[in-house]
């Protein structure tokens, strides 16, 4: 049990951030059917920034703040100036596009900040080796409850501004249908802008989560991460933010189960195909994922 | 106003005869040049990335099925080679044959699930493969060498080339392998697109209801497809073995660089394009190789060399650039941008039916 409880809270960090950056996954593919392949590397430059935010001498937590600010005044300039006008030309273009943005910003932070090694970030959380709560036996520890505390005040703020605003309801509408929701008056580009905006700051604050519990910024942290998010997204089915929340989780507790309970046979190297198994069975299953709307298609 | 060629012409003949001569001088020159081992090294490189390239071209370009996979179908073929060479003791040049067979299998394996995705989620899962794949080959160390993977791999030219046995010799031998498999593939690309089944290949591509409507076997043209382009992909994989005389779990090119390198090139060069691939070969390593030498150039002004002191990766962020602006001038990548602007001078004309 204590074992079990032990996988279990780790598990329940990992997925809150494997959450995060599903949730702007999710964001941007709802509103303009897009796979961002860039949502990692935009939430590692996003931890880049607050580190140095912290450097020059702001507080830990106004750091992320503000690096999360500047991330979504980036992302909206990146859905304005690129992807918006290459989507016009093909939807292909933009998947070239989004991998261009992916090499481009993995290998811009280390260029900006002349950085090739790990630079030390200090922690949000209280990260005594004391700072645990016990329970049936296992360690909690605070850093990781923080985690998940961060990732339910972001899910009740973006479900406050989805279901209680008006811009909330401009975004469902142009998620729900893209053709008829300018008829009514709605901006779609601006909700666009904002749907990406929206993201890279939610991506940034996850950032800012891994490299608080990794004690450190590097410009390849969010590799795997980036790719378990995606397999999260597919679980909890592309179009839904409680699926990315839900799936996250979800990912995050089983993987850390299996590789905990099957040490030799998947261990820590083997994390990874967890995350494929579970991508291939949702597809082949419920392509839609669990909270996913079904697609139809018309010929 | 532009030249008009009648297809079939003298002229339109002599205009393709100065294109194959202008191709056949880059790639032939080693055999009327004094070229170092080194210069023979990079020659290859550009071979084995345009091959690569190639076999994902006939995927994406010409049958609409995106994958960001492929380098684990290179790392397989780069794997089967070392192992057959090292464990079997086969002669490295008779491991292309069977290395082709192993990965159409492992391609045909993964188009079978990939048949129920589209667009999107196919990515997604090539994605994946292109991840676990270096996990797999240290997992399995008692097969593929884990972490230090397999080494010594050495190729002599064989004595009826008249080659010489050193290193020069062997880089000269390994260039002209690389060169031929390229070629072969290359035919086998064009002859297939030419024919009735690359017909069904581009259907499937543009709508593949109204292809499974004509009588177009879909399932059957996506998973053979997805086999040979990986068994291209492979056997590319199989030179860059023998060119790095190793395969390691941590070589760049066996992972999602490697996809992401592939994709890139075959899109600059141009998708669903028969050359694009070779072209794109050629742009992306002699840009790549220009770009990395540019912090230590002279001509740069003082200030900027300043500035560029101690900072990595200026070539990829350039690269990286180019390629979004590209999205924007010329989404059919060179060949296409290339014929666009042709066609302000020269325009073709089919012939009239006889």
């Amino acid at each position: 049990m204590e074992r079990f409880l032990q996988y279990f809270f780790d598990g329940l960090s990992q997925g809150s951030i494997y959450a995060l950056l599903a949730l702007g996954l999710v964001i941007i593919y709802r509103g303009s059917g897009y796979l961002n392949f860039a949502q990692g590397e935009m939430a590692m430059i996003s931890a880049f920034m607050a580190w140095w935010y912290a450097d020059l001498g702001l507080s830990p937590w106004l750091a992320v703040g503000v690096a999360a600010l500047t991330a979504f005044v980036l992302a909206m300039g990146i859905e304005r100036f690129i992807i918006r006008p290459i989507g016009h030309r093909s939807p292909f273009a933009v998947v070239v596009a989004s991998i261009g943005l992916f090499l481009g910003i993995n290998a811009l932070a280390p260029f900006a900040w002349k950085v090739t090694i790990p630079e030390a970030f200090e922690s949000l959380f209280p990260n005594e080796p004391t700072d645990f709560v016990r329970i049936g036996g296992a360690e909690w520890r605070e850093q990781n409850i923080g985690v998940l505390v961060v990732l339910g005040v972001i899910s009740l703020v973006l479900y406050l501004v989805f279901q209680r605003t008006r811009f909330g309801l401009a975004m469902r509408a142009v998620a729900s249908n893209p053709e008829s929701s300018p008829l009514v008056g709605i901006r779609t580009g601006q909700v666009l802008a904002v749907s990406w905006g929206m993201a890279a700051a939610v991506g940034a604050i996850g950032g800012a989560m891994v490299a608080s519990l990794r004690g450190n910024v590097d410009a390849s942290m969010m590799l795997t991460i980036f790719f378990a998010a995606t397999a999260a997204a597919t679980l909890g089915g592309y179009d839904s933010l409680l699926g990315a929340v839900f799936g996250g989780i979800v990912l995050g507790v089983f993987e850390n189960m299996v590789a905990g309970y099957q040490p030799d046979v998947i261990g820590q190297q083997l994390k990874g195909v967890v995350s494929l198994v579970v991508i291939l069975v949702v597809l082949l299953i419920k392509p839609s994922g669990l909270f996913g709307s079904e697609r139809v298609e018309r010929v | 106003m532009p030249i008009r060629l009648s297809q079939g012409s003298a002229a339109h003949w002599l205009l393709r005869g100065l294109g194959v001569l202008a191709v056949a001088y880059v790639a032939l020159a080693p055999a009327f040049r004094e070229l170092t081992p080194s210069q023979l090294g990079e020659l290859t490189d550009i071979a084995v990335l345009a091959l690569a390239a190639l076999g994902l071209n006939l995927l994406i370009g010409f049958t609409g099925q995106i994958s960001i996979g492929h380098s684990a179908f290179f790392g397989v073929g780069a794997y089967t080679l070392a192992i057959l060479v090292i464990d079997h003791g086969w002669t490295p040049g008779w491991t292309y044959p069977a290395t082709a067979v192993v990965c159409f299998v492992v391609g045909v394996l993964v188009g079978v699930p990939a048949l129920r995705l589209k667009g999107l989620y196919l990515a997604l899962v090539t994605l994946a493969l292109a991840q676990i794949f270096p996990a797999l080959v240290r997992k399995f160390d008692d097969f593929t060498g884990g972490s230090t993977g397999i080494g010594g791999l050495r190729y002599d030219a064989p004595a009826w080339t008249g080659l010489e046995a050193g290193r020069r010799g062997r880089a000269e031998w390994l260039y002209w392998l690389a060169l031929g498999v390229l070629a072969l593939g290359y035919l086998l690309v064009r002859n297939l697109v030419k024919s009735r089944v690359g017909r069904a290949m581009v259907a499937v591509r543009d709508n593949s209801t109204a292809a499974s409507v004509m009588g177009v076997h879909v399932a059957a043209t996506k998973t053979i497809v997805f086999g040979l382009s990986a068994a291209l992909t492979g056997m590319a994989g199989c030179t860059f073995a023998l060119r790095q005389t190793q395969a390691t779990p941590d070589n760049v090119n066996f992972t999602i660089v490697g996809a992401i390198v592939f994709l890139v090139i075959m899109v600059v060069g141009g998708a669903g394009s028969l050359m694009g691939p070779v072209i794109g070969a050629f742009v992306y390593y002699r840009g790549d190789q220009f770009t990395r030498e540019i912090p230590g150039k002279s001509w740069l002004p003082e200030t900027f060399r300043d500035f560029l002191q101690g900072r990595p990766n200026l070539a990829t962020i350039v690269f990286a650039a180019l390629l979004i602006l590209l999205m924007f001038v010329a989404p059919s990548g060179l060949v296409g941008l290339a014929k666009r602007v042709g066609r302000r001078f020269v325009v073709v004309t089919p012939a009239p039916p006889a």
